[in-house]
């Protein structure tokens, strides 16, 4: 474990894109206890592709990102980057091999500054300084605004400042996948669709992005792909065609239909 | 007007140990997200292990000594948490109730060590200044030092160091820094070492100046949270104004009204104050019905 460590910790960025199919996800079950959230959720994702993660509230998406991202250990299955094994792996690890989360909820940290949330995320990935000051530097040059609001707290920021601090945390580490959970809470409309564009902006430029999200109908335009997942399983893989993704079943799946707009 | 300073000298010196002891109370209830109530014996045990050190094994040098209560005391804080704490709270026991169990336990350890009710180690230098006639011995300019020494290091390791900005960022929102892999259990850990170890530096400082009975870290660790909890328990901004605050309150009462009834008038406005906060912070339901102030139903603050 340590000698892998030691492997990936030493050239956490060099590592070219290799071949082998993106992010690969294998028969993954997984839960809380006694409770099965995950019955064998697999599905793959390409470089490039900008995939929406739809289904009701209890699905399991927020789960299965948590799975990937290694804070839930699945009972079984796989999740492979490039070919390589994740599961087994620390958050940290996965960090650096390309992996960024923007969490439900943003997941800042409103009483620290801007620089102090970037600071202590590329601390948590365990960047050397140069790396941390080179993270921090892709991030402003991503969202300028970053740069001028660097001493502020993150509380006195607007929502959607808010979010472009969570997603510019993210490309700390340059990473290939991007994982975004619930982007679009508490954001006015034009700002979503700013985030929307990020999101294929992103994707453009070689990573894989996977977008889960209730407001869906928005999500779908700029997307390749959408999955849906109903009761821990995928029930739909398919392009983001919003003729094809039967919306009226996915809304009434949801306990609020009301908060499907 | 001498005497008013000479009292208000004393006061700073009461304050200097408030406020490293508040500190001491913000740093693991920040971190762990408890009160820890065994608080003043690992204060006490500061002043007590001193004394052992001098009277048995003959080690007089305050450089040598404050690493060895430092570090020792520092050690019973970390068994404390990883061994009994962290566990048992993961079983669903209070930590408040463990944290009573563990007062009584080094209770019995002080009382055990102690030669008698008071201690009083030896001044780390005898003499004193008298500017305007106020008497100040040196060992309490020691005692301001090492308050505002251990004050401004604590301030400049949560606002300079990568750990104390990490410790900042998982008191804030504790999910988010678990799901960016930050070691929030170890933070509770090392919080809970250092908070126990400045604890004990505050009462080897002060210990020499005017003794310190082998019981009496409990009614210094109520007065520091008193001091702390005036401001909002786990603010530091605010623990400096709260220490003197609560030191001046004692001192000029116990000068100018009464030294019997000083104790029990701070107390009383303690509670009122405690009464004030909880109202306004969680609403008055928590209240017996006759203590309650009507009040809109939607006073929770969120947060």
């Amino acid at each position: 474990m340590s000698e892998t460590a030691a492997m990936n910790g030493s050239a956490p960025e060099a590592a070219p894109a290799a071949s082998g199919g993106g992010l690969e996800i294998e028969g993954l079950v997984a839960g809380y206890g006694e409770l099965t959230v995950l019955r064998q959720v697999s599905f793959s994702v390409n470089p490039g592709e900008l995939l929406v993660l739809a289904g009701p509230n209890g699905a399991g998406k927020s789960t299965l990102l948590a799975t990937i991202m290694g804070t839930v250990r699945p009972s079984a299955g796989s999740v492979r980057l490039h070919g390589e094994e994740l599961v087994g792996k620390r958050v940290w690890e996965r960090t650096q091999l390309g992996l960024g989360l923007v969490p439900e909820g943003r997941g800042l940290f409103p009483s620290l500054t801007v620089w102090e949330n970037l600071r202590v995320a590329a601390k948590a990935a365990r960047l050397s300084g140069d790396d941390a000051e080179a993270g921090i530097e892709r991030a402003v040059a991503a969202f300028p605004v970053i740069g001028e609001r660097m001493s502020q707290k993150v509380a006195s920021l607007s929502g959607g400042e808010q979010q472009m601090v969570a997603v510019g945390r993210a490309l700390l580490t340059d990473p290939k996948v991007m994982l975004l959970d619930e982007p679009s809470m508490g954001l006015a409309p034009i700002i979503w669709r700013q985030v929307l564009g990020t999101a294929r902006k992103l994707a453009d430029e070689g990573r894989i992005v996977v977008l889960v999200e209730q407001r869906v109908m928005e999500a779908l335009e700029p997307a390749d792909r959408c999955i849906v997942m109903q009761q821990g399983r995928v029930v739909r893989d398919g392009p983001a065609d919003s003729g094809t993704v039967n919306l009226p079943e996915l809304a009434s799946s949801y306990f609020d239909p009301g908060a499907q707009r | 007007m001498i005497d008013f300073l000479q009292t208000t000298e004393g006061i700073i010196t009461a304050a200097s140990v408030y406020l490293l002891v508040g500190l001491s109370w913000n740093l693991v209830f920040n971190a762990c997200g408890y009160l820890n109530l065994a608080l003043g014996q690992y204060y006490i045990l500061g002043a007590i292990f001193s004394y052992k050190l001098e009277s048995s094994w003959g080690i007089h040098s305050p450089f040598l000594l404050a690493p060895m209560i430092a570090i020792s005391v520092g050690f019973l804080g970390f068994v404390s948490e990883r061994f009994l704490l962290r566990p048992l709270k993961d079983r669903g026991l209070s930590p408040l109730i463990v944290t009573i169990g563990i007062n009584l336990m080094l209770l019995q350890l002080a009382k055990s060590l102690s030669p008698g009710l008071v201690i009083r180690p030896d001044n780390f230098v005898n003499g004193e200044i008298s500017p305007g006639g106020v008497h100040i011995a040196y060992q309490e300019l020691i005692v301001w030092g090492t308050a505002i020494v251990l004050t401004m290091a604590l301030f400049l390791f949560f606002k300079r160091t990568d750990l104390g900005r990490s410790m900042r960022a998982s008191v804030d929102n504790r999910r988010a820094a678990d799901t960016l892999g930050l070691k929030v259990a170890t933070y509770a850990t090392v919080a809970f070492t250092v908070s126990a170890a400045i604890a004990a530096i505050a009462a080897f400082v002060v210990a020499p100046t005017q003794g310190s009975a082998y019981n009496s870290g409990d009614l210094i660790a109520i007065k520091a949270f008193m001091a702390v909890s005036i401001v909002g328990i786990g603010r530091n901004g605010g623990a400096v104004f709260g220490a003197l605050l609560v030191a001046s309150a004692q001192g000029y009462i116990a000068r100018y009204v009464n030294a019997d009834v000083s104790d029990i008038i701070v107390l009383i406005g303690f509670l009122i104050v405690l009464y004030v906060y909880v109202v306004r912070s969680a609403g008055d339901t928590l209240l017996p019905r006759w203590l309650r102030v009507r009040k809109p139903s939607t006073a929770v603050e969120a947060t």
